[in-house]
């Protein structure tokens, strides 16, 4: 159940984020099946005004993510506040592979470190970031683990149907 | 309780150069006496494991009884016991580590992790090394995720009688295998 | 002739790098800091992760959800429990499972007793790297006992695998409440005795009472979370603001202080203790009856979608984020590690201290590197 706080809150927001990147799709979610309440996806980069305004309304960046759909990807940014309304609102753009968006990092500081994480593990060059570096791998590392062509992913090993 | 000697019964340290006193079995059983008793591991924890190995060394399971004391310079110590997963980018310091420790020296590789993997080796595993034996000899194997306190205090008791009966040390064994396979 | 003196000298020429690491005996892990170095200030600071790199994040991509139980109790196995319990919390929301009652509480209880042994190995070890080493070794000893508790009913010390998707594994009996209540007294007793050694020692408070201060605007802006941006005065916490198993129902406090120095830090987890301890009376007290796991099958498929829930552990807000395609492997998790940004935030705040003031400051910000590197 939403408070009133909560609600006039969501309602700002749609707006003025609609007014920042008018080509995006923003929609309220189910809190309690998906844990966030505001779900913002966009094809177009434009995140560093969507970063700008999350942060004049004092949201804090929790995570920046990225989900490999073979033939793009899909950049996952996470914003929350902690104050007395409580809102979450997830952030996503679906970008070709060699289009990368622009770093978060002059807004948000740790944004430095999320972003070259998400670089390590996928490649994703953001633009104007200011020290990309691997972070986790090895600095002679020539391959990006988390992309879906590396590696496996399927099930290794048997998996016993019958011990239920 | 008779200790058998062990078929790898010989000095621990070259014997190149040495007094010849201490070629004579008894001095070699002194020396093995000494350092049975003060085994004095390095601080070289890496994860979960690490913390099962601290907490044999509290007070409830307590260590300093057996002589060790945990030292923080590879140059003071004369067990290294890695205790937790090896990845690929801690090797060059895992053997920067152990030729730093000056002999005899022993290894004991505490947990599944430092033994074969553990819970993360799988088909497709790209981040780690399956075990501490690919990179330094090892002497003792400690098995469990985590091994209880009470595992590795087993593991410590094992090494002394070891060199009590005077095996001779991984490294030592790896050495002359090396100096054979030269030849 | 004048002699030259050390101010004389070019800046430039001066400054030297130390490396900290990977092996130091601050026992928390390993951790590699490159220091940039003029005398005995420290210039710059940079860390260097990925030593413990283990690829969890691939290897759920590579087993069913089940098969994950493991992997998340050794992402920080300081608080196993608590991001075991989470784990299969994320998967229950993404499912739409009900979890019953008592189930809700029992995880309460287990995850208060493993919020309860970190902060103690937290603390002491913060301590010790002070230099203080008759605390940690009394801090452990407490902790033994909740590890004593924990293993009756879970069959393991650090690494649980207790929750499972739909509630628990094995229920817990009126023994176990009992000694549960014989720790709780005992606890309250020894913080007498942590006080007098530690918290009143003149050569503790000064050598954390204004030592490596992170202001609010600091904190936010580098997404701290946890005991460490309590510490400075912002009063965040999974459990009061986005509460999930039941915490809505007991009553309990934030502890929060302004001043954001290493000693406010440390009385932060020593008040939290208090308030955990007062958490897990309440939840035995009201323990309701009834089954400990819902009707779930046994081996699950999410619907497709994705979902992100956050809890509280010892350290800060954590998060899972699971992609599921509607098969039974996911495609894609992501932990958000709440020592990851507060690693972080030491390269801002360094600069300028002195290099014993460093071990301080990182045993105060109470990090567990495996959940950095995961």
């Amino acid at each position: 159940m939403l408070t009133e706080g909560q609600k006039k809150l969501l309602e700002e927001l749609k707006n003025n984020l609609a007014k920042s990147v008018p080509e995006a799709k923003i929609s309220q979610s189910d809190y309690v099946l998906t844990g966030y309440h505001l779900e913002f996806s966009s094809s177009k980069v434009g995140m560093r005004r969507v970063a700008k305004e999350m942060r004049s309304r004092r949201f804090n960046l929790e995570t920046v993510t990225a989900v490999d759909f073979i033939d793009s990807f899909e950049i996952v940014y996470l914003y929350f506040n902690y104050n007395q309304d409580n809102i979450r609102v997830m952030v996503r753009i679906r970008v070709p592979k060699d289009e990368p968006p622009f770093t978060v990092s002059a807004v948000y500081s740790e944004a430095i470190w999320l972003e070259r994480e998400v670089y390590d593990f996928f490649g994703i060059q953001f633009k104007e970031h200011p020290d990309l570096r691997r972070i986790l791998n090895p600095d002679d590392a020539d391959y990006f683990p988390l992309l879906k062509n590396f590696g496996k992913t399927t099930i290794t090993g048997e998996i016993d149907d019958m011990l239920c | 309780m008779e200790i058998k000697k062990s078929p790898y019964c010989e000095p621990t340290i070259g014997m190149d150069g040495a007094p010849a006193v201490l070629g004579f079995a008894p001095v070699q059983d002194l020396l093995n006496l000494a350092r049975v008793n003060s085994l004095w591991p390095i601080t070289f924890g890496i994860a979960c494991c690490a913390i099962e190995m601290m907490a044999a060394g509290m007070a409830r399971f307590d260590l300093d009884r057996f002589g060790t004391i945990f030292r923080a310079s590879p140059r003071q110590s004369d067990v290294m016991v890695v205790a937790g997963t090896i990845s690929k980018k801690l090797v060059p310091t895992i053997k920067t580590l152990y030729e730093q420790m000056p002999g005899p020296k022993w290894v004991m590789a505490m947990g599944n992790c430092a033994i074969s993997g553990g819970p993360f080796a799988y088909d497709g595993q790209y981040a780690i090394v399956n075990g501490t034996d690919k990179i330094i000899p090892v002497d003792i194997y400690i098995p469990g995720c985590p091994p209880r306190p009470e595992a590795f205090i087993q593991g410590l008791l094992k090494l002394q009688t070891l060199i009590s009966k005077g095996t001779i040390d991984a490294n030592r064994r790896a050495e002359k295998a090396a100096g054979r396979a030269k030849k | 002739m004048t002699m030259k003196t050390i101010d004389d000298i070019n800046i430039n020429e001066r400054l030297y790098q130390l490396n900290l690491g990977p092996q130091h005996p601050s026992t928390h892990g390993v951790l590699h800091f490159l220091l940039t170095l003029d005398g005995e200030v420290v210039v710059k600071a940079e860390m260097l992760i990925g030593y413990t790199h283990r690829g969890h994040e691939k290897m759920a991509e590579n087993r069913i959800y089940e098969q994950f139980y493991p992997n998340s109790a050794r992402m920080d196995y300081l608080s196993g429990m608590i991001f075991n319990t989470g784990y299969c919390e994320a998967v229950e929301k993404l499912c739409g499972i009900e979890v019953p009652k008592r189930a809700r509480y029992i995880r309460v209880i287990t995850s208060e007793l493993n919020r309860v042994a970190s902060h103690l190995l937290g603390v002491m070890d913060f301590v010790m790297g002070i230099g203080a080493y008759t605390p940690f070794l009394y801090g452990w000893d407490d902790r033994e006992i909740i590890l004593d508790l924990l293993e009756t009913i879970t069959g393991s010390r650090l690494t649980y695998n207790y929750s499972r998707f739909g509630g628990v594994r094995v229920d817990i009996d009126q023994t176990f409440c009992d000694s549960a209540r014989r720790f709780i007294d005992r606890m309250r007793e020894r913080f007498k005795l942590y006080n007098d050694l530690i918290t009143g020692n003149i050569i503790f408070i000064k050598r954390t009472v204004g030592v490596g201060v992170i202001s609010k605007d600091v904190a936010l802006d580098y997404g701290v979370t946890g005991p460490t941006l309590r510490g400075s005065g912002v009063n965040y916490d999974v459990r009061k603001s986005e509460p999930y198993s039941s915490y809505e129902d007991f009553n309990f406090e934030i502890p929060t202080k302004e001043e954001g120095d290493c000693m406010a830090r440390y009385l932060v987890r020593l008040a939290e203790i208090e308030q955990s301890l007062r958490i897990i009376e309440q939840a035995m007290n009201n323990l309701p009856d009834g089954p400990i796991r819902a009707d779930v099958p046994c081996f699950i498929t999410p619907p497709a979608g994705d979902c992100y829930h956050s809890f509280e552990s010892a350290r800060g807000a954590v998060g899972y984020y699971i992609v599921s395609d509607g098969t039974r492997i996911p495609y894609r998790l992501k932990v958000r590690a709440p020592s990851f940004s507060n690693l972080f935030v030491m390269s801002k705040i360094i600069p300028g201290h002195f290099v014993a003031d460093l071990v301080a400051i990182f045993g105060s910000i109470d990090v567990t590197v495996p959940e950095i590197d995961r």
